[in-house]
């Protein structure tokens, strides 16, 4: 009994003891963090905090406090990051915690130096949530873009989060890319990183007021952008417009997007609501090449003109005209990556690297600089347009006439 | 009376389920930090072949274990040693079998404690950790194994329910292309993995000698549902070390210290149920958990057949278990030191020491046995 009650006694002292426990009201939730370059190299560190005290109190209540901002920002710089999240302490009452962190912004000049070692707390770091997305400042400094006001999200972070998961999902044009599955890609053999961007539309300096978000339609803006290019984890530049859809039509990401073409009288626009993509590599004859095959379902969605859709013969006709138009891209995506950026985007290394082993080992040390140039890629896109959409017999619908 | 006497002599048997759901938590005990991550180390991608080649593997040593189990005088693995090596030579290999197993008891206590330090409470002291999982343990061992045993069923329950969520949870991740290339790294890695794979996940199995088959309910026959038992949990431990490939990459893998419980942070069900890793990952805690009680339990039985003071026989656990945080204070003060042992003497110590001994006890019985046959 006496044992008993000296091994409750000490149970009661060890979980009274342990020094992680901490309430809920000491931490400062940060929602992102801002990387930029400071002075003699240092990072300059923008973490925004979720302000708990606005957000306990709802869009609704009045009071002193609802003026006060729903996030609030603290800027340290260092030369490491850990070191500077951690001088925030001056300013912030609490400690800062990342376990909730959503978006990491870097400037272009991180991207383009220093990513890896930028990543590097991040990953290391057991508090730190390794979902959230990784994101560059186009064009302008990151800690800038962390302080746009916007009308939809209190939260600017949340903003464009939830701006890059929706463009990712409804348009393609940009990719969900996280901590760790672009750590993998940095890891990964035979494939360069692309991460999405965002830029400011408007005045900077204004962007930060209460005054943006007061009229409909707002001055300063933030707004996705193209996604960046890396070449052996060193930032190099932008896709082009059209490229950005075709990456991820490559990977088989899309989730949805719109397909615009045109005939001889007509224009087309088609929406691919689902998408299979299977990159095979091919030896044949000494020669490498690319076996790219799309198999896509859509719908029509407009056409500008009077047109029939009536027969399968016509239908089938466009089923092409939008095939070709995703071929054209494709073809016109992959020869930018070999001759335009020179960066394996496409991750033709790690295909080969997977599925044709024994070959890419010959060529490995040459495969970036000698063979993927010159890679041939063979496409074929099959597309699927049996959905009829809102109108079913267009012979009678005179009003295009 | 007759009846009311079988009913308590059922009591006092450990239930087939029991003993059986011991083999499971054995076979996978060290699939958290120490086997596991010294297969993805070695052979990353591969490190499912390594496991179905190990597996197979380790049915050899598992028939071993099987024979002992079976003895015709229903002895439990320190009685056996005795009478087939004699007294001196006996008490040598039983002394060196209890160090094995002490040893594989501290890796398993530390591994589990380092993991709930890093993981879960990286302010804590290891110290505050080490003790308050020490409280169940030695609790535990207070029992008799048939309430161990009861113990293990309910965990093995729990441990299936929370695979099962692991895996479907982790399903809509997988990346097939992570697979590839199949047989990436040379078949000597492969084979040494598979090698590795076997002792990590036989060795511990041995530890269940010390109880002898009377003590097990319905045991006739028991080599089959062994077998099953063993080979269950193996494809339990290839599979989730194929689904972290799957998921992961052989890349990320290859950093992180846990990357099995990593995969776990991307548990999505439903797109409700998020973020339950901390949970999902106590499967692997209890795995440690009921493997260190037996490991202990082990030392126990053998203490007992020499301290015959009852008094004494009592404080055994808790002396052990002081003894256990001790040595982890003196010698594994470093992370980096305790991994350089897994990688190199500890598969040794506990291939050897435990399979190679254990074998050489099943040969020498079955030599013996032969002889007394043809003198019969």
């Amino acid at each position: 009994m006496k044992i008993k009650i000296l091994i409750l006694i000490i149970v009661m002292l060890v979980v009274g003891g342990l020094d992680n426990s901490r309430e809920l009201n000491d931490l400062a939730i940060v929602s992102g963090i801002a990387i930029d370059v400071g002075e003699n190299g240092k990072y300059k560190v923008t973490a925004q905090i979720l302000n708990s005290k606005k957000q306990g109190q709802g869009s609704s209540s009045g009071g002193a406090s609802s003026k006060s901002s729903s996030v609030i920002e603290y800027r340290s710089e260092a030369a490491t990051i850990q070191l500077a999240l951690r001088n925030m302490i001056y300013e912030s009452p609490k400690r800062l915690y990342l376990g909730h962190m959503e978006l990491l912004i870097i400037s272009e000049e991180i991207a383009e130096s220093k990513l890896k070692s930028c990543l590097d707390f991040f990953v290391r770091d057991n508090e730190v949530n390794k979902e959230f997305l990784v994101v560059v400042a186009r064009g302008c400094k990151s800690e800038d873009i962390i302080g746009i006001q916007t009308p939809l999200e209190q939260d600017p972070i949340k903003n464009i989060k939830e701006s890059i998961i929706t463009t990712s999902k409804y348009e393609g044009r940009t990719a969900k890319t996280d901590l760790a599955s672009s750590l993998g890609v940095l890891l990964e053999e035979g494939v360069d990183l692309t991460l999405p961007s965002v830029i400011i539309e408007g005045d900077t300096k204004s962007g930060d007021k209460e005054e943006n978000i007061e009229q409909s339609n707002t001055p300063t803006k933030i707004i996705i952008s193209d996604l960046a290019y890396f070449k052996d984890g060193y930032m190099k530049g932008y896709l082009k417009s059209k490229d950005n859809i075709s990456y991820n039509m490559v990977r088989g990401k899309i989730k949805s997007t719109i397909v615009e073409t045109k005939d001889k009288k007509n224009k087309i626009a088609v929406e691919i609501y689902k998408l299979n993509s299977n990159v095979k590599p091919v030896y044949k004859d000494s020669k490498y090449e690319v076996d790219i095959n799309i198999n896509c379902d859509g719908i029509i969605t407009e056409f500008t003109q009077k047109a029939d859709v009536t027969s399968e013969e016509e239908l089938r006709k466009y089923e092409d005209l939008v095939g070709g138009a995703i071929k054209k891209n494709i073809l016109e995506y992959v020869s930018n990556c070999q001759n335009v950026y020179c960066s394996d985007i496409v991750g033709y290394g790690a295909v080969f690297h997977k599925f044709l082993n024994k070959e890419y080992k010959k060529i490995q040390k040459d495969f970036g600089t000698e063979y993927f140039p010159k890679i041939k890629t063979n496409v074929k896109v099959n597309v699927n347009l049996d959905k009829e959409g809102g109108l079913v017999n267009n012979d009678k619908n005179e009003y295009k006439k | 009376m007759t009846k009311t006497n079988t009913k308590n002599d059922k009591k006092d048997l450990i239930g087939g389920l029991g003993f059986y759901s011991f083999i499971y938590f054995l076979a996978k005990s060290s699939f958290l930090g120490m086997g596991s991550f010294l297969i993805f180390q070695k052979v990353t991608r591969d490190c499912y072949i390594s496991g179905i080649i190990g597996m197979l593997i380790g049915l050899l040593p598992l028939c071993s274990f099987i024979a002992i189990q079976n003895n015709k005088k229903g002895k439990d693995i320190i009685d056996l040693n005795i009478n087939l090596f004699g007294k001196t030579l006996g008490s040598i290999i039983n002394i060196i079998l209890n160090i094995v197993v002490f040893i594989i008891a501290i890796s398993l206590f530390f591994n589990v404690s380092l993991f709930a330090n890093t993981q879960y409470i990286p302010e804590t002291t290891g110290l505050y950790i080490q003790i308050l999982i020490i409280m169940p343990i030695i609790y535990a061992l207070s029992k008799d194994i048939t309430e161990i045993s009861r113990v293990s069923q309910i965990i093995l329950i729990i441990n299936i329910s929370f695979y099962l969520i692991s895996i479907f949870g982790l399903i809509p991740d997988i990346e097939i292309s992570n697979i590839f290339p199949v047989l990436e790294n040379k078949m000597s890695k492969i084979m040494s993995s598979a090698f590795l794979y076997t002792v990590f996940s036989v060795a511990p199995i041995f530890i269940l000698t010390i109880i002898p088959k009377r003590k097990v309910l319905n045991s006739t026959n028991n080599g089959r549902k062994i077998m099953l038992a063993y080979i269950m949990a193996s494809l339990i431990f290839i599979s989730l070390m194929l689904i972290t490939n799957l998921v992961m990459g052989s890349n990320l893998i290859g950093i992180y210290r846990y990357p099995e419980y990593m995969v776990l942070k991307k548990i999505s069900l439903f797109k409700i149920i998020e973020r339950i890793e901390s949970t999902v990952a106590l499967q692997f805690v209890f795995n440690i958990y009921i493997s260190i009680v037996l490991a202990l339990f082990f030392i126990k039985e053998s203490l007992k057949k020499i301290i015959k003071n009852a008094k004494i026989q009592k404080y055994i656990p808790h002396v052990l278990c002081i003894l256990m945080i001790v040595i982890i204070k003196i010698f594994f003060s470093k992370a980096t030191f305790v991994y350089e042992i897994y990688n190199s003497i500890y598969t040794y110590i506990t291939g050897f020491g435990l399979i190679g001994l254990m074998m050489l006890s099943h040969f020498t019985m079955y030599i013996k046995g032969k002889i007394s046959n043809k003198i019969a």
